[in-house]
């Protein structure tokens, strides 16, 4: 709860900043739609007449408070909003279309008012296009990058701007932070998304780097499709739906991110790994998700060091083969592991809390194997309503009895008696970061623990031990 | 002794309730919120390419794509199905799986990238097609013959081949269907569908393989 | 109303005089400390291990120091001859029967109480995290397990002749409620067509007080999606802050037409005895 608060505190100082950030928008909306109302033509300056009279190579400074979309950019130029113009879009066009190899954008606010379609703030169709510092917010998409190498995607804001009359849309039909096709060696680094379909969306791009990013509240955090050779890194997600989402991919490498509290989809994962090949995760944090890391139809993968914690399940393999699972540290979740179909996998020296293990000859790991029984997943993958027996004491009863085919049940063949010093930070961290939050509810505990133990004990001495 | 009488009552009701009208194998909505593909895990999305699967016991299978729906079919065979369907891709219609009409092209995009849309009717598979530029028109039959190869390349030979040259090319073609890895637990080598579509005497089926060809 | 307080102050004299009271009034207290002290150092909040092993403990416990003591309660009346001495003064069979509840609830709920205060006051000296709503939520868990299983322990004592009897029906019903309860569903839900599974078994989990508990506090502690797609909106529903009203109303329901049963025994047994 109150680690939770905490994230919604960050959730909430981002929206904040953000709409600090957009403060001055609100003004310059009303204001137009005043200008329209009194049947003026829109004052607002056209961008595009700028970049029309700008020379390749020249930097355009925007001076005035507010610009009109949309925008084509279709030579080398450098624009920059200075952090506070704001560009206006009403057109289904992008409010600003890159055409042109090597142009920068920076210190721009976009307002992408139209939605459907694809809608999008910037379009980029052109290779080495460098992003930085832009506040978006979109009824569309945010970022859309088409067949555009060596893109820089850095320190942007990107969030759902909602229509006036609709209330919530839902997270599917809603566009994508920033969208990759087809686009090779990018980096997107240290941005801020919240409330979109999928915060970092990439399809068949490869050789990027990933990193520094924060991605909360939308359907899948980072969404990869057929990538390869790509860095995924550092990156921390909060409340998606899931919070990576990794499929079809090869020889990425997805390390020290962090994804917690993805639990409230029925659906939810910290990190999803489907058809993922020659990979490496490691290190990563999933923590108080609904299933911390789900791995399908993958094989060749590492997965090293990363620490399992608070999830309602842990780790799910489904017909997960050759991967190394090692020294991974499972820690507190409702049940540590489920797997189906997933016999040959290397899985050892991986710390199980749950696991009574045995150390004979003192070398840290234990000598009783960990083995995962799959009867729960089997049962519920042909049923589904019997979800609502998860963890009923009938169910781990039963779950105990079933010894089925034990020699083909996924098994750590020696768990390691001792948890990783480092992956146990955490769990404490989020402890001790409410200090004053701790002390007050350590008292409210104590004042109504105080209460009841009394009622209790006076309500024995009166009625029980009084002769009366 | 009151409540059991009652929780009988209230079985009966509910079992005459299940039995009636459940002959039919119909198709369900979908529900943004709950729904995912139950090949590739990913949110089926309430749009023309959803597909489903009512299995004989009545049991709904949603899919994010068609070629999902493939693999599924391919896995676990069509024995237990009691319908299948897809939807059309102008009105979101369900429409049986037979009757529909399919575009494919391996620049047309869906959410799994297996290219392949579809119609209620033939005309306006076509006039989609036409509109494209680009796609093969073809039907449930001849969907059986068909590659399902996943559009995992760069699409240089199609609308978006504005960019410049990538290195990366050569190497995509080792790794080929990813499905087809997948075939192996499944037990059936669908991803080697397309030296199986040269063997085929069916003219579609040759067409099919060559129109793959020519695209990578 | 005066006869049926004046029946709940007995109930509550003779239970809390009742050893059987103070010896699952320790074991309730040694496990929920001995539990706080195993998963030491983790916080406890939200749906995890701990708050998940402890949701079990409980349904383990509870609901046997109910049935027993509920039950043991009514035979004595029996046994005792005191129900004969009663029913020949004008005492309605529905105060008695509703004093008998509230008096054994009072017993109960001191019990747990207890155990919940100590639990409290331990876990703030040791300096452990525990979050109030956690908590709080726990400790209305608790009540609401007992009262329930009373409402079947008044049922348990008065189909059983004595103390022997109810003992057997006793473990019996805590066997198939909380333990047999997932085998003998699966088995025989298996059986059917698939589409009945569902309803039946939302129709089943709501006559078994145990299985009602612990989802709803499973949900309430944010663990609802683990249910799976099937309950989405059963989660929603009960996630939402009306969702404990419509439980408290259901509890409810469940003790009314529990004690309206149990009246309706007594009142044959009366007219015939």
């Amino acid at each position: 709860m109150r680690s939770e608060r905490r994230v919604i505190f960050q959730v909430l100082a981002w929206v904040l900043l953000l709409n600090l950030a957009l403060l001055c928008i609100a003004p310059s909306v009303l204001a137009k739609s005043l200008a329209k109302d009194a049947g003026l033509p829109s004052p607002l300056p056209s961008l595009q007449q700028l970049v029309d009279r700008a020379q390749p190579g020249d930097t355009i400074v925007l001076t005035e408070e507010k610009y009109a979309g949309p925008v084509i950019v279709n030579k080398k130029l450098k624009i920059d909003g200075r952090g506070t113009a704001i560009l206006s879009n009403d057109t289904a066009e992008a409010a600003i279309r890159i055409q042109a190899a090597g142009v920068t954008l920076r210190g721009i606010n976009i307002l992408q008012h139209p939605a459907g379609g694809e809608s999008a703030a910037i379009a980029v169709h052109a290779n080495e296009a460098i992003l930085e510092d832009v506040k978006i917010r979109t009824a569309g998409f945010g970022i859309l990058l088409r067949d555009a190498d060596h893109a820089a995607i850095r320190d942007n804001v990107i969030s759902w701007l909602p229509a006036e009359d609709t209330a919530d849309t839902k997270l599917g039909q809603k566009g994508n932070g920033i969208d990759l096709y087809n686009s090779h060696h990018y980096r997107i680094e240290q941005n801020t998304i919240a409330g979109m379909r999928d915060g970092i969306y990439l399809e068949n791009s490869h050789r990027g780097n990933v990193n520094n990013n924060r991605l909360y509240s939308s359907r899948y955090g980072i969404h990869c499709m057929y990538v390869e050779k790509t860095q995924i890194h550092n990156n921390q997600g909060e409340f998606n739906m899931t919070g990576a989402m990794i499929m079809g991919v090869r020889d990425i490498h997805v390390y020290d991110n962090v994804f917690t509290k993805q639990s409230s989809n029925v659906n939810s994962q910290g990190i999803l790994l489907f058809d993922v090949q020659n990979s490496v995760i490691e290190r990563n944090l999933v923590e108080g998700n609904r299933v911390g890391i789900y791995i399908e139809l993958s094989k060749d993968n590492q997965l090293i060091e990363n620490a399992i914690i608070r999830n309602f399940i842990g780790i799910q393999f489904k017909q997960a083969e050759d991967n190394k699972v090692q020294a991974n540290d499972f820690v507190a979740n409702v049940i540590e592991a489920e797997a189906t179909n997933s016999g040959e996998n290397e899985i050892h020296g991986n710390y199980w809390d749950s696991a009574q293990g045995l150390d004979l000859n003192n070398d840290g790991i234990s000598e009783i194997p960990y083995a995962i029984n799959p009867f729960y997943q089997q049962l519920i993958a042909k049923t589904p309503a019997f979800q609502l027996f998860f963890q009923s004491p009938g169910m781990t009863f039963l779950s105990d009895m079933y010894a089925d085919d034990r020699e083909h049940w996924t098994t750590d063949s020696g768990p390691r008696m001792k948890i990783n010093p480092l992956s146990a930070m955490p769990a404490l961290s989020s402890g001790d970061a409410g200090e004053v939050k701790v002390l007050s509810d350590q008292t409210f505990i104590l004042i109504i623990a105080s209460l009841l133990l009394g009622t209790a004990i006076i309500t024995i001495i009166y009625s029980g031990v009084s002769k009366s | 002794m009151k409540n059991w009488s009652l929780a009988i009552i209230l079985i009966l009701t509910l079992s005459l309730a299940a039995g009636c009208g459940k002959t039919k194998h119909e198709a369900q909505a979908i529900n943004e919120d709950v729904d995912v593909c139950v090949v590739c895990n990913m949110q089926v999305k309430d749009d023309a390419f959803a597909t489903q699967i009512v299995t004989k016991d009545g049991k709904s299978l949603k899919f994010d794509d068609l070629g999902c729906m493939n693999t599924w079919k391919q896995e676990n065979g069509v024995d237990n199905i009691g319908m299948d369907y897809v939807r059309d891709y102008n009105d979101k219609e369900w429409i049986e799986f037979d009757e529909a009409t399919y575009v494919y092209d391996a620049s047309i995009r869906t959410p799994m990238a297996y290219g392949i849309v579809s119609f209620k009717d033939k005309a306006s598979a076509e006039a989609f097609a036409k509109e494209q530029g680009v796609g093969q028109i073809l039907s449930a039959a001849e969907l059986a013959n068909h590659s399902w190869q996943q559009n995992q390349d760069m699409m240089d030979h199609h609308d978006h081949g504005e960019h410049g040259a990538h290195e990366e090319h050569g190497a995509h073609e080792e790794h080929g269907d990813t499905h087809g890895e997948e075939a192996e637990h499944g037990g059936e080598h669908h991803g080697d569908a397309h030296d199986a579509a040269h063997d085929a005497a069916h003219d579609e089926a040759q067409h099919d393989a060559d129109n793959d060809k020519g695209q990578q | 109303m005066t006869d049926m307080l004046q029946v709940a102050k007995r109930e509550i004299k003779i239970g809390l005089r009742n050893p059987w009271a103070y010896s699952f009034l320790i074991l309730f207290s040694v496990f929920s400390i001995s539990l706080l002290l195993v998963n030491s150092q983790n916080a406890v909040s939200g749906y995890s291990a701990i708050t998940g092993s402890m949701l079990s403990l409980i349904l383990y416990l509870l609901p046997l120091m109910t049935l027993f003591l509920g039950s043991f309660s009514l035979t004595g009346e029996k046994e005792e001859g005191s129900w004969q001495l009663l029913s020949t003064y004008p005492l309605g069979t529905l105060s008695f029967l509703i004093g008998k509840y509230v008096g054994l609830s009072v017993v109960l709920l001191t019990i747990v109480s207890f155990g919940y205060g100590l639990m409290g006051l331990i876990s703030v000296l040791i300096g452990k995290v525990f979050d109030v709503s956690t908590y709080l939520l726990f400790f209305a868990f608790s009540c609401g397990l007992v009262l329930l299983f009373l409402a079947i322990a008044l049922f348990v004592g008065s189909l059983s002749k004595n103390r022997w009897q109810a003992l057997t029906f006793s473990v019996m019903i805590w066997f198939f409620t909380v333990i047999g309860w997932t085998t003998i569903l699966i088995s025989v839900l298996g059986l059917l067509p698939y589409l009945w599974i569902k309803p039946l078994l939302v129709v089943l989990t709501f006559l078994n007080p145990a299985e009602l508990v612990r989802l709803f506090v499973v949900i309430k502690l944010g663990g609802g999606s683990v249910l799976g797609p099937e309950y989405y909106e059963w989660v929603n529903w009960i996630q939402q802050p009306g969702g404990s009203l419509i439980f408290f109303a259901v509890c409810l329901a469940w003790i009314g037409c529990s004690i309206a049963g149990v009246h309706w025994i007594w009142e044959r047994g009366r007219s015939r005895g």
